[in-house]
């Protein structure tokens, strides 16, 4: 019924403008008037259709949950209005109807406040309902958060069988709003299932062209476009190009190999029949679009085409504090372990926060919300149970990669199965129930039955990686080499990209940095894509730089230079070793204040003397100086961070010391309120707080009631810091303080915030009001000690 | 496409609390480099609109729309004036990514950069300021300050509503969260009334708080400090 790469499509113009010009009452919802106006909404439809469009987009566009709350209207009713019209003209000439659907309006999180469950379901149900009508496909358009379209998408592919159109909206410099580049889209949207992907919006013929190339060469799917009449003048709200000039201009996009082609904001159906006298029905132009091996996420694309890091640390094991970071729930230490990786030069970040005694979907889920809101890079989520994996699939933004699969039937049944439905790419280890077998060409064996059961279950093997494994030196010394035999087999016969954990070659064999560096090294001799390391490791980044240099890749030695060349003419940095750890915390050096933690801790100092005595009373200054105005805000945070310092060096020593000693002061909870996602100021509390040797159960933002009462329960914590913005949210900050009384929770509970005033604080039921950070550190001695 | 180049370091100290001690060579630096730092992550964009003013029905009604503005402060703000834009700024939410991953690994940079960030916001609602101020003034006439919803009695409700009939969601990327919060968060909504005549000075940031109608109930400057 739909053949899109055949002959050009033409799609309809704007709806809008068009009712406005009608003269109909837009109001909040221009969808009402499918139900009080059905005869003018179905005349535009008609007008378009005569015009000679093929696909008619029905005035549902705003047609969700949550743009009709308060309407008084469903969106099943205004959506099945909606499709009637279109249809109703449709028929008369034989187009088809689609279902528009726009963004929810309101943003996803880590930018708004609205989980990925929740537009989901606001999707589901629109297209459910447009299924329902009878409408023959569904668009989604002018969409600017990769999440929410795939949101979207996933719900109208798992609850309907109507095909789906992909199209968003791009700014001059080539991004949408939230940041989305042209190849990301492609290739989420294109791994997701989409049937065709499109530009609308925004901008005119002439400024989409670029991007609507960058799109042809990034998918293989059919392609649609939908400009504005050019673009708008802020004061008149008119837009600049006639029929003409945009028919002109479309001349180019047939050329590009486009399926389908209409109009956005500002067309007509003068336009739309230009266009359709000028394109329709004219053979769609073949496109050449080369064969890729990418990952991305929604702004950054991450095409495997040399040598591309995966930063390995995030993952528990042998790893005591990032294990007791997993069960205190503290996404923070995982975040910064992502942060600090991606600094170092890792490209694509492993995931992995499997532990025995969590719930690791959910810990997989919370920490893919929390790391696309810091990092850029690609994700590869590492687990080997499957819930965990789709958990963690449906909400990455972007293309990830599974690690992992192995040739192991059951395995490649129970895995490959997701891959296909999000997109992903997969490594595939070369074991099986056999174990790992010693000689290459065995290795190879598994690796092409791995390649074969991908492509069976539609996986393209540009999305497979193969992991010959890392054998240990020390114990299977002979094996090494076939590890990079079996590697050179893969990569020549089957051309697919290789992956590798480095360092396992050097476990149990001392200066471990020797073998790493020259395993590596040889490992990408021999066709190594992917190494698995930690990007912290300077030694190991500078073999790639090196690598990249010797084989030709790096051109010119153009990035060697930028990042060594400096490190040679640089003076070396300032030294502030051997400054007194009380100096380091009141100037804020951080680096200087570990560091002189460290050395004290090596001379035999006990550790809870250096908190005591040093640390603490050295913190208590700093607070004096900033309540008296000599530091201000930046560097009662820098003092504190550098005492973090310190405390990390006490706790690593007790953990060294396995003693159940520990610098912990008791545990505090903190959360900004249910409705606001204003957290700066939470968050400055809790580097202070942390920092005084509290333990800090950080609820986030947007914090339902119940759950700053469950795990004020659950921890037992003797004091409770709640924060709001906004005068709108200080409501639901006296509810949850309301819930914790109710919930008969002894634990005191302070409040701060910009509206908030002291006589307020009281007012609510607060046993505190906290004016600033520091103020909450006074709060918690009191209440802790 | 508009950037800012720069920042007013004397306003982002302000945000911070500062209060006139020495600040140490490294902290400058860091200072100096946050600036630079927010201004590239920043996507300034506005949107106006401009609408007809009527007095009915116990407020002002802004035509084309069906908009009525409410409230003693907004009708004292506006009075004769014929007309009003309504206006959207927003710097984008490159900022606030930058904010929250640097809250992770170095917290002092975090609040210096959301102190930028709100003076970026500020100077981005100027530069819109100014945009349609030589518009009125080519026309011979004058515009008042920028009036948000919230301030004085005016609801802060008619955020949602400004930001519509903008259609800012679309044209900048400004959207509402379900307890009006605005997001990207470093955002301005604004009314600003064309006045009969030019205005006969541009004071509008020395003395923005004397002509607050918020101003002794104001939660902001009781705490020494301003919106």
């Amino acid at each position: 019924m739909l053949k899109l790469n055949d002959r050009i499509l033409i799609l309809d113009g704007a709806m809008g403008t068009m009712l406005q010009a009608a003269g109909l009452p837009l109001g909040k919802n221009p969808e009402a008037l499918n139900l009080t106006h059905p005869e003018d909404v179905t005349a535009i439809h008609r007008a378009y259709a005569e015009a000679g469009a093929n696909i008619l987009y029905a005035n549902t566009f705003g047609a969700n949950r949550r743009k009709l709350e308060g309407s008084g209207l469903s969106p099943r009713e205004v959506i099945a209005a909606g499709i009637a019209c279109a249809k109703k003209a449709a028929a008369e000439t034989g187009a088809l109807t689609a279902q528009s659907c726009g963004p929810i309006g309101a943003l996803l999180e880590p930018n708004g406040a609205v989980r990925f469950e929740e537009a989901y379901d606001i999707f589901r149900e629109a297209v459910t309902a447009g299924a329902e009508a009878g409408a023959d496909l569904i668009v989604f358009e002018t969409m600017t958060d990769l999440l929410e379209i795939k949101a979207a998408l996933l719900a109208a592919k798992e609850n309907t069988s109507l095909p789906v159109f992909c199209s968003m909206s791009f700014e001059p410099n080539g991004r949408t709003f939230t940041g989305v580049s042209v190849p990301a889209m492609a290739l989420t949207l294109e791994g997701l299932g989409a049937d065709a992907v499109g530009i609308n919006c925004s901008l005119g013929p002439a400024e989409i062209l670029p991007f609507a190339r960058e799109l042809c060469a990034w998918t293989r799917l059919p392609v649609f476009v939908k400009p504005n009449a050019g673009l708008p003048n802020l004061s008149s709200n008119a837009y600049d190009i006639g029929p003409e000039d945009f028919c002109a201009l479309m001349e180019e996009y047939a050329r590009l190999g486009i399926s389908c082609m209409g109009g956005c904001c500002g067309t007509t159906p003068d336009y739309i029949r230009l266009l359709a006298s000028r394109f329709g029905g004219q053979p769609v132009e073949p496109r050449e679009v080369p064969r890729r091996a990418a990952l991305c996420s929604a702004s950054r694309v991450v095409e495997i085409d040399g040598v591309r890091v995966i930063g390995e640390r995030i993952n528990p094991t042998g790893k005591k504090l990032f294990k007791e970071a997993l069960r205190r729930r503290d996404v923070g230490y995982i975040l910064r372990q992502g942060i600090e990786q991606v600094r170092a030069g890792a490209e694509i970040l492993d995931v992995n926060v499997g532990l025995p005694e969590i719930d690791e979907a959910a810990m997989m889920e919370e920490v893919i919300r929390q790391l696309q809101g810091v990092v850029d890079a690609p994700l590869q989520l590492d687990s080997t149970n499957p819930d965990v994996l789709e958990r963690g699939l449906r909400l990455c933004s972007g293309k990830p990669i599974v690690n992992s699969v192995n040739g192991e039937q059951a395995v490649l049944d129970r895995i490959l199965p997701l891959v296909r439905k999000y997109g992903a790419a997969v490594v595939g280890l070369t074991l099986d129930e056999n174990g790992i077998p010693p000689k290459a060409e065995e290795r190879f064996a598994i690796a092409e039955r791995i390649v074969k059961a991908a492509e069976e279950y539609g996986i393209p093997r540009e999305d497979v990686a193969i992991d010959c494994l890392t054998l240990t030196a020390s114990v299977q010394q002979a094996e090494v080499r076939e590890t990079l035999r079996a590697m050179e087999l893969v990569k020549e016969r089957l051309g697919v990209k290789t992956v590798l954990g480095v360092s396992n070659i050097s476990f149990g064999l001392p200066e471990r940095e020797i073998l790493n560096v020259s395993f590596l090294t040889l490992a990408m001799a021999h066709g190594l894509d992917l190494p698995i390391l930690n990007p912290n490791a300077k030694a190991m980044m500078d073999a790639i730089d090196a690598f990249n240099v010797l084989y030709n890749r790096d051109k010119g030695s153009v990035r060697y230079l930028e990042r060594h060349a400096a490190s040679s003419a640089a003076p070396a940095p300032a030294k502030t070793g051997g400054l007194p750890l009380a100096d380091c915390v009141l100037s804020g050096l951080r680096d200087a204040a570990g560091e002189a933690a460290a050395a004290l801790l090596a001379e035999g100092r006990d550790p809870m003397e250096l908190v005591n005595e040093i640390l603490i009373p050295a913190l208590d200054r700093v607070g004096a100086d900033f309540e008296s105005g000599k530091l201000f805000l930046p560097q009662l945070i820098q003092s504190a961070t550098a005492a973090q310092a310190g405390f990390e060096e006490i706790k690593k020593s007790l953990a060294a010391q396995k003693t159940d000693r520990s610098v912990s002061k008791g545990t505090i909870v903190l959360a900004t309120v249910k409705g606001d996602i204003h957290d700066i100021g939470k968050n400055i509390v809790k580097v202070i707080l942390e920092n005084y040797g509290y333990d800090i159960l950080d609820l986030g933002k947007d914090v339902p009631p119940e759950r700053v009462v469950e795990a004020a329960r659950e921890s037992g914590a003797p004091l409770v810091g709640l924060s709001a913005l906004m005068t709108t949210t200080v409501p639901s900050m006296a509810e949850t303080i309301r819930q914790l009384r109710a919930g008969g929770l002894a634990c005191k509970v302070m409040v701060g915030g910009a509206v908030l005033t002291p006589e307020y604080a009281a007012e609510i039921g607060a046993d505190y009001y906290a004016k600033d950070a520091k103020a909450s550190a006074d709060i918690a001695k009191e209440v802790l000690g | 496409m508009q950037t800012l180049t720069t920042l007013d370091r004397s306003e982002v100290l302000r945000y911070l609390g500062w209060k006139g001690s020495e600040i140490p060579a490294a902290l400058e630096e860091t200072l100096r480099r946050c600036i630079r730092e927010l201004c590239e992550s920043a996507r300034p964009a506005w949107v106006y609109r401009r609408f007809s003013l009527a007095r009915a029905g116990g407020g002002l009604l802004l035509s084309p729309s069906s908009l009525l503005l409410t409230g003693n402060d907004i009708a004292a703000h506006l009075s004769g004036c014929g007309e009003v834009f309504l206006l959207c700024a927003t710097i984008g939410l490159g900022p606030e990514r930058l904010i929250r991953s640097r809250m992770v690994t170095n917290p002092e940079e975090s609040v210096i950069l959301d102190a930028c960030a709100t003076q970026a916001i500020e100077q981005t609602a100027d530069l819109a300021e100014d945009e349609i101020a030589a518009l009125c003034r080519a026309e011979g006439h004058g515009l008042t300050w920028r009036f948000s919803p919230g301030y004085g009695d005016l609801p802060l409700a008619a955020q949602g509503d400004v930001i519509r009939l903008c259609d800012a969601p679309r044209r900048i990327g400004l959207t509402l969260t379900d307890s009006l919060l605005m997001t990207p968060g470093k955002s301005v909504t604004a009314l600003l009334g064309v006045t009969p005549l030019p205005a006969a000075d541009d004071g509008r940031r020395q003395d923005k708080c004397s002509r607050c109608p918020n101003q002794g109930r104001c939660a902001f400057r009781r705490r020494g400090t301003t919106c």
